[in-house]
């Protein structure tokens, strides 16, 4: 037989992998599921160790078991196994669970079910005896025990009542798990943090762990506080080792890695509380709720104020009961204006019972001078104790007022500073107001900017894009203007031309520089060779420039002119004779100027 | 000198002495309103309050001050209404903001808002200096984008990206913030019963009270108004039970 755990190397998962693959068929084949326990005869402070296994299939997630709710139950892991017996391969998957019995009896234990593949299979059934107390428990009690302790069994509804949780222990607990009860029927709250220390009882010391909780039954009627449960697990007592604990005891039987366990289960006694309703005879009409004994006490800083000055008046109530939720009544006799500040709430515990206190504090602002009197505050409750309903009620207290300092008698802002460990003053806020108004006239400069001032913003938004765009157009056509130079002759023709006619002098060389400034221009203008165009030319370069054909004729005729002129021989003598074939050209050249750029 | 030169001149002059007597006649209203408010006489100071906010509707410092005076003499309504109009004119100054929590906690309605802190992080400014806080982003923008059209600068690059998000920021709240424009109104009157409609098949749906504040959705006939609460609640309520302002053209 080869038995291989899962969970090892890569290489082994890739082969187990291959494995799984190649004989999926018989692994899958067979599917069977089975309850074990390591015992089924148990006290009821013993714990059964419960295995579920699942055969032949490993997708086993959800499994319902029949009677398992005779048993408090604790995860206590899964583990799969892949067996290969004679060549055959089976997989299995396992779940643990510590089982703690909740009474004593006989119970059964399944069958369990868990579905695969849409097919559902059964388990065994388990017959389990859970017997009385055994002499086991009695052993372990020498070394721990927990108890669940009331103050009282007997009490009416909404009285206090107060529930203490105690684990004695003498030596070593491993992984304790304290399962409290639910405290059904109760309203609860924990007192403080849990609390250890040390209990001398009859020579032998214990270390103690206790929790206090505050219980206020919100039901009448018999209402059980079920046992509280610790789980855990203590050292096994080795055959023959002796009891008394060693430096190696500490360093390897204590040790989690090195010592062997046993479970062990601590449960304390449940506990029946019979809860009275609070009787309807003699209930006063403003009566609240407020169950217990309660005093209600009232005082003031000082016994003279000023009018208009304001002076603390602080409230307390203290007692046996629920005050969480106490409203004083109101005090109203209109010789003081009240501002509440917010109460405080405090519990204490002393001599193992709990009082409750809450402070109510109130601004009072004297509005008549002389001497006032604040009335009595009364607070009815049902005294538990006597079985009879009673009043807690302050004395009055008279407050000399005195006339308010010169200048004063408006301002009602009070501050009252109390001192603190640091010796520093506290400023404590007795009662809100509205912040004060402006004085300054300066404010009524800051008028807001007006519906124009908007628009005035809004088209700057505009206006900033369209300079910006204005400006990139014009950069790039600088850049295109430097690239061009057949833009750039275009662009200059007229201003060369002009340059150059206004420098021609007369006498011999005047047809011959008249005619080149002229053909210069044209060349420019039409981005061509200026020098060799002929009149035939003309037809064709000007007239693909829209230059009409009556000016194109002009041009050839002061070209033939000049062209006769300068080759013929005929050299034309008057100044006139210049003047007028200059003007010509500049006014042909004008015209051509125009023409093209309509 | 000509006559018309002197007399231009005098046009000046008396306009420039106009507005300071203007100047000086606010400044005394304002400190008669504060001392009537100081010795408790709410309802003369209300009267000047609101003359000097006819004059003078944007400055956040009077509605505050009337917010209060109204609050002293017991018209919270009015108090809260005034105290939302200092507070968009003011919205970070902590004396508007507490008076108008304190006011608020005196009214009898609890209204659930359904607004989250992302529905409006632009609301800690004024709309107007949110629209500053644009043009002047996106002045830095457009120069140093035309400053680089012609001159390439590593460190002007840098100013144009975080001018760029600056002003997407600015912009993106100042968008929201006009998008949120609430046209706020306030009960004035004890108790406003609020009804599914007007006319003969309107239903009561709900009342409110004194210092309920709601948002104006439409206003007809010159009576009724359609509002909605903060909770999505909506209905129409009479004009003359709340106090209101009517939305801004521009």
């Amino acid at each position: 037989m080869v038995t291989i755990r899962w969970r090892r190397t890569g290489k082994m998962k890739k082969y187990l992998f291959l494995i799984l693959i190649t004989f999926s068929w018989s692994i899958y084949a067979q599917v069977s599921l089975s309850l074990h326990v390591d015992s089924n005869n148990i006290s009821i402070n013993d714990q059964i160790t419960l295995q579920i296994r699942v055969n032949g299939s490993r997708d086993a997630d959800e499994i319902k078991i029949h009677g398992l709710d005779n048993f408090q139950s604790q995860r206590a892991g899964t583990s799969s196994q892949i067996n290969i017996i004679n060549g055959r391969t089976a997989v299995s998957k396992i779940f643990n669970y510590h089982l703690y019995p909740k009474n004593e009896g006989s119970f059964t234990l399944g069958p369990a079910y868990v579905e695969i593949d849409g097919k559902t299979h059964n388990s065994n059934i388990i017959k389990i005896k859970v017997s009385k107390d055994t002499s086991g428990k009695a052993e372990i009690q020498k070394y721990f025990y927990i108890t669940g302790e009331v103050t009282k069994t007997n009490l009416y509804k909404g009285e206090q009542l107060l529930y203490t949780f105690k684990l004695h222990q003498r030596t070593r607990l491993f992984s304790p798990a304290l399962e409290l009860p639910e405290f059904n029927g109760f309203w609860k709250e924990q007192i403080g943090k849990e609390k250890q220390y040390r209990e001398d009882r009859n020579g032998i010391k214990w270390n103690v762990y206790e929790l206090t909780y505050l219980l206020y039954p919100i039901k009448t009627g018999k209402i059980t506080i079920p046992s509280a449960s610790l789980n855990a697990e203590i050292a096994k007592q080795g055959r023959g080792r002796r009891r008394q604990r060693s430096i190696l005891n500490s360093l390897f039987e204590d040790h989690p890695m090195f010592g062997e366990r046993k479970r062990i289960r601590l449960r304390s006694k449940p506990v029946d509380i019979n809860v009275r309703a609070i009787p309807d005879e003699g209930k006063p009409d403003n009566y609240t709720g407020l169950v217990g004994q309660f005093s209600l006490k009232a005082q003031l800083p000082k016994n003279s104020v000023r009018k208009g000055d304001s002076t603390t008046l602080t409230v307390t109530l203290v007692g046996q009961g629920s005050v969480a939720s106490v409203e004083l009544p109101q005090i109203s006799n209109g010789n003081f204006k009240i501002y509440d500040d917010k109460p405080t709430f405090s519990k204490t515990i002393e001599h193992g019972k709990l009082y409750e206190k809450k402070v109510f504090k109130k601004a009072l602002v004297p509005q008549k001078e002389g001497v006032v009197e604040i009335p009595r505050i009364s607070i009815n409750y049902f005294d538990p104790i006597d079985g009879s309903y009673k009043i807690a009620s302050t004395d009055p207290i008279s407050l000399n007022v005195s006339p308010a300092a010169v200048g004063e008698e408006n301002f009602q802002i009070i501050k009252a500073q109390t001192p603190t460990e640091t010796g520093k003053k506290k400023i404590k806020i007795l009662a809100q107001d509205l912040r004060p108004i402006f004085y300054n006239t300066e404010v009524l400069d800051h008028e807001a900017k007006g519906v124009w001032f908007k628009v005035f913003l809004l088209s700057l938004l505009i206006i900033f894009p369209a300079l910006y765009f204005f400006m990139y157009f014009y950069q790039k056509r600088l850049v295109k203007l430097q690239n061009d130079s057949g833009h750039q002759r275009r662009s200059r023709a007229f201003r060369t031309f002009n340059g150059k006619i206004n420098n021609i002098s007369t006498g011999k060389g005047f047809c011959e520089d008249a005619s080149k400034v002229l053909k210069t221009y044209i060349g420019d203008k039409t981005t061509t060779d200026g020098m060799a165009i002929t009149s035939y030319d003309l037809d064709r370069i000007l007239l693909s420039k829209n230059v009409r054909m009556e000016t194109v004729a002009r041009v050839k005729k002061i070209m033939n002119d000049l062209d006769q002129r300068q080759y013929g021989g005929g050299m034309a003598g008057s100044v006139d004779d210049y003047a007028d074939f200059l003007r010509d050209i500049r006014d042909v050249v004008k015209t051509i100027e125009k023409e093209i750029r309509a | 000198m000509s006559s018309i030169r002197q007399l231009k001149i005098m046009v000046i002059v008396t306009f420039l002495f106009s507005g300071i007597a203007f100047a000086d006649d606010d400044s005394k209203a304002f400190m008669d309103a504060n001392s009537l408010h100081s010795n408790g006489e709410y309802q003369k100071a209300i009267e000047i309050y609101d003359q000097l906010l006819a004059r003078k509707k944007n400055v956040g410092e009077l509605h505050y001050n009337l917010g209060n005076s109204l609050f002293r003499n017991g018209e919270l309504g009015k108090a809260i209404f005034h105290y939302i109009k200092a507070k968009e004119l003011l919205p970070r100054n902590a004396d508007v903001k507490f008076n108008l929590n304190y006011a608020r906690s005196k009214a009898t309605d609890k209204i659930d808002s359904q607004k989250s802190f992302f529905s409006n992080p632009g609301s800690a400014f004024k709309k107007i200096e949110l629209l500053f806080l644009t043009v002047v982003t996106s002045l830095v923008f457009w120069i140093s984008m035309g400053v680089l059209l012609f001159r390439k600068n590593y460190y002007l690059g840098w100013i144009r990206n975080i001018s760029l998000i600056s002003m997407i920021i600015s912009v993106s709240l100042w968008v929201m913030v006009e998008l949120d424009q609430k046209n706020p109104i306030v009960v004035t009157s004890e108790k406003a019963h609020v009804y599914s409609t007007i006319g003969k098949n309107a239903i009561k749906l709900f009342t409110l009270h004194e210092g309920a504040e709601g948002n104006l959705v439409e206003m007809i006939e010159d009576k009724w108004a359609l509002f909605e609460l903060a909770d999505g609640k909506k209905g129409w309520i009479e004009k003359a039970k709340i106090i209101y302002t009517l939305p801004e053209k521009i």
